[in-house]
């Protein structure tokens, strides 16, 4: 049984103009001290799923069905009181901009020190110590001085070391990273990720990492589910997606070869997926993905592809999952 | 090798203790070098450094904290007596010199009269000197001394409430000053006995509240004046042996030829005045003085007895270290000669009547007493004087000394405008924060009472509920009361701004983080958002203050807020709604406006400036 395991969960958004149905049926699980790595454009729901889970959404979304079990716990249903024992202590968050997560009148010793004090009771004193053991953690040099920092002060790669610090404070079982990586140039980028790889490696903490960046997905994830428009539309092990599978979702074979790679030629034009995401509150009757997609058939306007077990551990929601065929034009 | 001293190092500015310790405390900055204090720069520290580099901001605040310290500290100095009134010290312009003499006095002095807010004296040749604030009225002034008097060898003087009484050396008499109540219409026998000279050898002038008297050497007493608040009648059976009088308020008592004291009066059986201590009847007394409610009788053996109307610590009579030969009295206090040459005085101390100089301890030759002055002359000639030197701001229409009024003023309208901000803050932080985190229909409801309570006239409406509740209460819950209307009536704005603030907060990630760390939402409404709101807050509340304790002067001034005689800035400037006081007791509006002004103006030098210093765009780089 799965550490989290997120089932055909429905995350509505009401606005004036009608429901936004953000996540609309998503399903998938993470395994203890695995990395799950969620992957999708702006606006396919990977962050609200995440949010779903700790019943952060915005005033306005609401679950409107499925389920959210962790550790044996139904989330979806918990009272707020018993939720703010599971945030910060059992399942935290990194969010993406660090620049503006953290609190900017707080000292570093201080942010830390909080989730330390309401979840482990812990006195000023003693969090205060632990801060420092958690600054040297997430390798920042001179712990002592930088707790007495306030945010402002520290560069970008250094607030991120602070957000993963303070996440990672009271050993959570499950860290969501919504991006923690997209606001870092690629150098600190590389640090950050090794950082967290390290950190998980040493402290046996499962990932839900949401990126839109295929290459960072790659380096992190054990599983990938890739997102559009509200749905999971693949999902399977890191090695399978980025690897030579025979089975794909136009949109992960579309995501892949969008990528600018050292080996192309020179004038050869990047290839991109065509046309945009379709507006939330008018999407397309059939497959999601079918006005964009260049092997839709007629079929894929009109009807609703399910998941599709096309392999072991591989699900693929589109009725032509078969690379080759599809792209020899073999629509059977 | 020739340079070495110079690289010794550039020689460290030394900075004095205090600026270190302002540094330190302060603005958190340690005498550090370069780079470490780099490191330590809180965002208050910029701030405190931004505020400090304006040079307004920094008189507002020098000003404003010399202000607080005075309403703070002040009161312990210049105490508020809330009954306190004197009917002789009313409207006296600011000014300390109501004991100089005159040059010419200076150990040359025959007499001295020591007057309500004025001293006369005679100098050995005869000729008059007046000191001190002499005008009585607009017209009247002690000043305008008629020719005859100055041309005049004088030999008595004596001055009362608004006149002075002096008899030259041929035993003629003058009067001057008000003499609208009959302080000059001599009596028909005083009349006769001038005109014939008999009986009119005069060794006793006394002058009192618009009356006086004239005592002749066989023990003839000759009394004149107004006689309607006045017991200024001599039963015929003392007539030609009294040896000494002395007036009270509206009563006398004499001192006979036999020793003993008596009421000689006509008011005498039932007054407390006439129940005279038995020791003085035995035809032992040597001496009587009197103050303005109570009589002092001294005895051969040194004994000082006080009866009367005794309520201003008159009868606390001290032990004396030397036998008491002669006895003063002043209003409210009296002062013995002793033996020793040094002088006593006891009664009540408000302007440091009783408190003698350690200089008249001993050589005393000569003492002057009267009202709230004492002149002890040395044997040397040199003059020593206590008592009211003067009011340096002035007093009001009740006589109050204007500038304990304006500092214990201060201290009510301050509080007053401190805990009404504090209300309102507080409401306003709560009800706003609310609004602002939670939105959607609570800020809505929120937000409707808000402009219910902004959409009150404010004034009329505080005057209102003041007068319906107010008139229940006694003037300290009045103070209360106005506190709690002024915070209920003014925390919209502070609403408002928390509000738009949250509003701004609540979408930063910070928030969603806080979430996210498992903290309860009103931690997150008061610890975490607060912090980022609470620059602003400080401003808009140091704005506010100036604002309520305008408001609260507003209301006092117009007779709603907290009542007299209870002292605020706003109630002191109460009595200068007519033309008679602004144009004639200028001292009684000026006073209590300019600070109140220069108070109101440093507090919104500091709120700008403290905008200014928080808000990072109006710093240019």
């Amino acid at each position: 049984m799965a550490l989290l395991e997120v089932k055909d969960l429905r995350t509505f958004f009401r606005t004036k103009h009608g429901i936004v149905k953000a996540v609309n049926g998503v399903s998938y699980s993470v395994e203890t001290g695995k990395t799950l790595g969620i992957v999708g454009e702006s606006g396919s729901g990977k962050t609200v799923s995440a949010m779903s889970i700790l019943q952060l959404l915005d005033a306005n979304g609401y679950v409107d069905g499925g389920s959210i079990v962790f550790n044996g716990k139904e989330l979806t249903t918990l009272p707020l009181k018993e939720m703010y024992e599971i945030r910060g202590n059992d399942i935290s968050v990194i969010f993406q901009e660090p620049m503006t997560s953290l609190n900017p009148v707080f000292t570093v010793e201080r942010q830390i020190a909080e989730p330390f004090m309401i979840h482990q009771g812990m006195s000023k004193k003693q969090a205060n110590a632990r801060v420092i053991d958690m600054l040297r953690d997430v390798r920042i040099p001179n712990p002592e001085v930088v707790a007495k920092q306030y945010p402002h002060q520290l560069s970008g790669g250094m607030r991120q070391r602070v957000m993963i610090a303070m996440a990672l404070a009271c050993k959570p079982r499950i860290l969501i990273a919504d991006e923690p990586s997209t606001a870092l140039d690629v150098t600190i980028q590389a640090q950050i990720l090794k950082l967290m790889n390290d950190l998980q490696e040493e402290k046996g903490t499962s990932i839900l990492f949401i990126t839109h960046d295929l290459g960072v997905i790659c380096q992190m994830a054990d599983d990938v589910a890739v997102m559009y428009c509200g749905q999971v539309v693949e999902m399977a092990p890191s090695r399978t997606i980025f690897g030579n599978s025979k089975y794909s979702h136009p949109y992960t074979e579309g995501l892949l070869v969008s990528i600018p790679r050292l080996d192309t030629p020179v004038h050869q034009r990047l290839e991109a997926i065509p046309g945009a995401v379709p507006h939330p509150l008018r999407l397309p009757p059939g497959c999601k993905f079918a006005p964009r997609c260049k092997y839709a058939q007629p079929r894929c306007h009109e009807e609703e592809p399910e998941l599709v077990n096309v392999e072991e551990n591989q699900v693929v929601r589109c009725f032509y999952p078969d690379k080759e065929a599809r792209q020899d034009g073999r629509f059977e | 090798m020739k340079n070495n001293k110079n690289d010794a190092g550039v020689p460290k500015k030394k900075r004095n203790f205090f600026v270190r310790w302002f540094r330190s405390a302060v603005l958190r900055k340690h005498d550090l070098d370069y780079d470490s204090s780099e490191v330590i720069e809180t965002p208050l520290q910029i701030v405190a450094q931004n505020f400090f580099s304006k040079k307004s901001a920094l008189f507002g605040l020098i000003v404003f904290v010399l202000i607080l310290l005075l309403v703070l500290i002040g009161p312990l100095f210049w105490q508020l007596n809330l009954g306190e009134q004197d009917s002789t010290l009313v409207h006296i312009p600011p000014g300390y010199a109501m004991m100089k003499l005159p040059k010419e006095l200076k150990g040359n002095v025959r007499d001295i009269a020591p007057g309500r807010t004025y001293g006369v004296g005679i100098n050995k040749d005869g000729h008059i000197f007046t000191w001190g604030h002499t005008k009585i009225t607009e017209r009247i002034d002690i000043k305008n001394i008629p020719d005859a008097v100055l041309e005049a060898d004088l030999k008595y003087i004596s001055s009362g409430d608004d006149h002075v009484v002096a008899i030259d050396t041929a035993n003629k008499l003058y009067v001057w000053g008000n003499d609208r109540r009959g302080q000059g219409n001599f009596t028909s026998d005083m009349v006769g006995a001038q005109k014939s000279g008999r009986n009119w050898d005069i060794i006793q002038l006394e002058a009192a509240n618009q009356c006086s008297g004239a005592l002749d050497r066989d023990g003839y007493l000759y009394l004149w004046g107004n006689t309607s608040n006045m017991d200024l009648k001599i039963r015929k059976q003392y007539q030609g042996h009294i040896a000494k009088f002395s007036f009270t308020a509206n009563e006398y008592i004499a001192l006979l030829d036999d020793g003993n004291v008596a009421y000689t009066g006509f008011k005498g059986k039932g007054s407390p005045f006439s129940e005279i201590p038995e020791p003085l009847l035995q035809g032992k007394t040597v001496d009587i003085a009197t103050t303005s409610k109570t009589m002092a009788g001294l005895t051969e053996d040194g004994k000082v007895y006080i009866w009367g109307k005794v309520d201003r610590h008159e009868g606390e009579v001290p032990e004396f270290e030397s036998k008491v030969v002669e006895l003063y009295g002043g209003r409210f206090h009296y002062s013995a000669l002793l033996e020793n040459g040094s002088v006593v005085s006891w009664g009540e101390n408000n302007f440091g009547q009783t408190k003698v100089p350690s200089s008249a301890a001993s050589n005393v030759e000569q003492l002057y007493v009267g009202y709230f002055q004492n002149y002890a002359i040395k044997e040397d000639g040199s003059e020593v004087t206590w008592g009211l030197k003067g009011f340096p701001l002035g007093t009001d229409d009740l006589g109050r000394d204007m500038l304990t009024r304006i500092i214990n003023g201060g201290r009510v309208t301050m509080l007053v405008g401190a805990i009404a901000v504090i209300i309102a803050t507080i409401i306003g932080i709560i009800l706003g924060g609310i609004a602002g985190y939670f939105g959607g229909k609570i800020d809505m409801f929120i937000m409707r009472i808000a402009e219910i309570v902004g959409g009150l006239p404010f004034i009329p409406f505080a005057m209102i509920l003041s007068a319906v509740i107010g008139s229940k209460l006694n003037p300290q819950q009045r103070m209360y009361l106005i506190m709690v209307v002024l915070g209920i009536l003014s925390w919209v704005g502070t609403c408002r701004l928390v509000r738009a603030q949250f509003f701004a907060q609540r979408e930063m990630e910070y928030v969603t983080a806080a979430k996210a760390m498992g903290i309860r939402e009103f931690g997150i409404i008061f610890r975490h958002i607060m912090p980022n709101v609470f620059s602003l807050l400080l401003v808009s509340m140091t704005l506010d203050f100036a604002t309520s304790m305008l408001t609260e002067s507003t209301l006092s001034y117009l007779g709603f807020g907290i009542p007299l005689p209870t002292p605020t800035w706003g109630n002191l400037l109460n009595g200068a709604n007519n033309s008679i006081v602004i144009q004639q007791f200028w001292w009684r509006w000026v006073f209590p406006a300019a600070i109140f002004g220069l108070c109101t103006i440093c507090i919104n030098l500091i709120g700008d400036a403290m905008r200014d210093a928080m808000d990072p765009k109006s710093v240019e780089r």
